[in-house]
């Protein structure tokens, strides 16, 4: 069972044999479903052990229809999937497509006339995302349609960046990877003089491949969603394979899925002797994989974005935040807040700003000025309370008089730094009131 | 004359260098034992009331790692200023705030050691022992350096660093003349990072710089020995 605890199913089936999955391998036995498929229609992109897209526009003529393909596919992989027959699903974007062929029963095909109208029935679960689909529910909003009736500036305010991937599937538009043009030539080759006859030689040589096309693509400022894997062997023959990412592909994701494919070609007998070449050619780079910087990590860059977007929908936009210097007198002032994942402002932090509150700057500021309760001696601070207790005042700095902002009926106040031995404030005094500007802490 | 130096010493020397930091020996830095605090999979708890320099000193330790990942810092008064983690280096698109309210500030936390590898959390008042050990063992899972900030104890056990607040003193004002300059805290760390040995510590704040451990001021602490 699909999220079953490994616990509860021995418990349920003392005697029960635990395997542990092997993805590999399970590409590995997809592999001659993959070889039937592209028998009959040639490009196909494999996303995971038994899910491949197939673009069939160009065979269309050429098969006399959606149905001729899909009757064909069927027939073709029938005695290579045993218990698990095939399903298909027709569409014209890839999600609706991918639902479809969720939906059809095994062994037939589900062909989609309108993919909006298909969609706007299909439950917002369909988007995969546990904790939006949770927060949808709450809101009232169960299927694709509602989400796509609304307008998608509401979901932006509201869910960030995964709300608007989210809307956009559910209007149709599948994720688009935005293709763009690599300005040089990023693909990976290795020819090896000594032909790669083991699997750990061939795993080795993945990984570095890998690395070396991300890090290619990195210094472009681009990340790919669809690669294309070419193995050519000592006997000439050559094979090649199309895997396709929703997200970006990473270092790892894209050594496995080169990996994976090798060992199935080795193991289904794709490749017959030692591998003389090998090369990656990245396909639909996008600029979504942004230019990093030179000492930062592509990975952990897109990590804390998956979990940035996943406070995002349980906190809402507002309450992440990255914030942006500029000029100011007073700390809060000096902080621009925007969302995390709208653009960020234009805004000019260098220029001069006389009379600003010197450093060191407050660590905490609460948003309003909030009353403080000083007690003054001839113009001395001597004591503040501090919850329910007097502290004395050490020292302080000040007063600095500024004078407001009076086309706004800003009052003039006199700010001071107050040091007690728990910590030190920044503080203004005007018409008798203390107010807490910030805490130095 | 050339030496072995550690994959550390060139992190921060060129980290130090593209920073434009101007620092270009390879002289070990005094702040060297304070930025190495943040390790994967491990909390360090500071603990002391508002206004000790908790704030600043938990940016400081976030410092190194902000040169090469993103960090977050989860803010539940909504006072959190930036200013702060700017002066001690932190660059402005490496810091995301999130501010969360007790209800939900466990889980917020927990989700953001899926994917962010530094973290400042100020924990908020009446959050249970149960919850902060469920969260250090997220934390063991995900690897993800945690900084937990409290104003009260934090239960033995969870964190690999107990930094606490001794004594806080401050240069510069002296009635009416002068601001803030300079700020020093005295340490007590206590842990299993210090291997269970109390330490005693002394921190510098210049305000410009990252919160600095100065070699060899602080006395170490009298022990008792029982015959």
């Amino acid at each position: 069972m699909p999220g079953m605890r490994r616990r509860e199913g021995e418990a349920l089936c003392p005697h029960g044999v635990i395997l542990e999955r092997d993805i590999g391998r399970e590409v590995s036995t997809f592999e001659p479903m993959i070889d039937a498929i592209e028998q009959l229609v040639p490009r196909v992109e494999v996303v995971e052990p038994g899910l491949l897209f197939v673009e069939i526009a160009g065979a269309l003529r050429f098969y006399g229809g959606e149905r001729a393909i899909a009757e064909m596919v069927l027939k073709a992989v029938a005695p290579l999937t045993g218990a698990a027959p095939l399903r298909v699903g027709v569409a014209e974007g890839l999600f609706a497509a991918r639902l479809a062929a969720s939906q059809a029963a095994p062994g037939t095909a589900w062909f989609v006339d309108d993919d909006v109208a298909f969609l706007a029935e299909q439950g917002v679960g369909a988007i995969g995302n546990r904790d939006l689909e949770a927060t949808f529910q709450w809101l009232g909003i169960t299927t694709l349609g509602e989400l796509a009736r609304i307008p998608r500036e509401a979901i932006a305010s509201r869910f960030g960046q995964v709300g608007l991937e989210a809307h956009r599937l559910a209007t149709g538009e599948d994720r688009p990877p935005s293709p763009r043009q690599v300005p040089v030539d990023t693909a990976v080759e290795r020819v090896f003089e000594d032909p790669l006859i083991m699997m750990d030689q061939v795993g080795f040589a993945a990984r570095a491949m890998a690395a070396e096309l991300i890090e290619g693509l990195r210094r472009v400022g681009v990340a790919a969603h669809r690669i294309e894997v070419e193995a050519v062997t000592e006997d000439g023959s050559s094979r090649h394979r199309v895997w396709r990412s929703a997200n970006p592909f990473t270092e790892e994701m894209l050594a496995d899925r080169v990996w994976w494919q090798l060992r199935a070609w080795v193991e289904r007998g794709g490749v017959t002797s030692g591998i003389v070449r090998l090369r990656i050619v990245p396909a639909d780079v996008s600029g979504e994989g942004r230019q990093l910087g030179f000492l930062e990590d592509t990975v952990a860059k897109m990590d804390a974005e998956r979990a940035l977007a996943r406070v995002q929908t349980m906190v809402g936009p507002d309450h992440v935040l990255v914030a942006v210097p500029r000029g100011g007198r007073d700390p809060a002032e000096r902080v621009a807040w925007r969302r995390w994942g709208e653009p960020p402002p234009s805004i000019r932090p260098t220029d001069p700003w006389p009379g600003a509150t010197p450093s060191p700057s407050p660590a905490l500021v609460p948003p309003d000025p909030a009353p403080l309760d000083v007690e003054w001696d001839g113009g001395m601070p001597t004591r503040v309370r501090l919850r329910s207790r007097w502290v004395p005042v050490l020292s302080w700095a000040g007063p600095w008089r500024r004078t407001g902002r009076w086309w706004r009926d800003e009052e003039t106040v006199d700010r001071y730094q107050l040091v007690t031995s728990v910590g030190a404030f920044l503080c203004d005094v005007a018409s008798e009131r203390t107010l807490l500007v910030g805490i130095y802490d | 004359m050339s030496r072995i130096v550690s994959s550390g010493e060139i992190r921060r020397e060129l980290a130090a260098r593209l920073a434009g930091s101007g620092q270009s020996s390879m002289q070990p830095r005094d702040d060297a034992g304070l930025m190495d605090l943040i390790e994967p999979g491990r909390i360090v708890g500071l603990m002391g009331g508002i206004g000790f320099g908790l704030t600043k000193l938990g940016m400081s330790l976030l410092v190194e790692q902000a040169r090469l990942t993103p960090v977050a810092v989860v803010d539940h008064r909504g006072w959190f200023s930036p200013l702060a983690a700017w002066e001690v280096g932190i660059d402005p698109d490496s810091l995301y705030v999130v501010r969360a309210d007790r209800a939900q500030w466990p889980q917020v936390v927990a989700a953001l050691m899926s994917g962010i590898r530094a973290l400042y959390a100020d924990v908020p008042p009446g959050t249970g022992e149960q919850e902060l050990r469920r969260l250090a063992a997220i934390a063991r899972r995900e690897r993800s350096g945690v900084v937990l900030r409290s104003e009260h104890p934090i239960p033995s056990g969870i964190a690999h660093w107990n930094i606490r607040v001794e004594d806080l003193n401050w240069d510069g004002p002296q009635r009416g003349h002068g601001r803030l300059r300079n700020r020093t805290l005295r340490l007590t760390v206590t842990g299993k990072g210090v291997a269970g040995i109390e330490r005693r510590w002394e921190v510098s704040d210049d305000g410009t710089n990252p919160v600095r451990l100065v070699a060899g001021l602080a006395a170490s602490s009298p022990r008792r020995a029982i015959g």
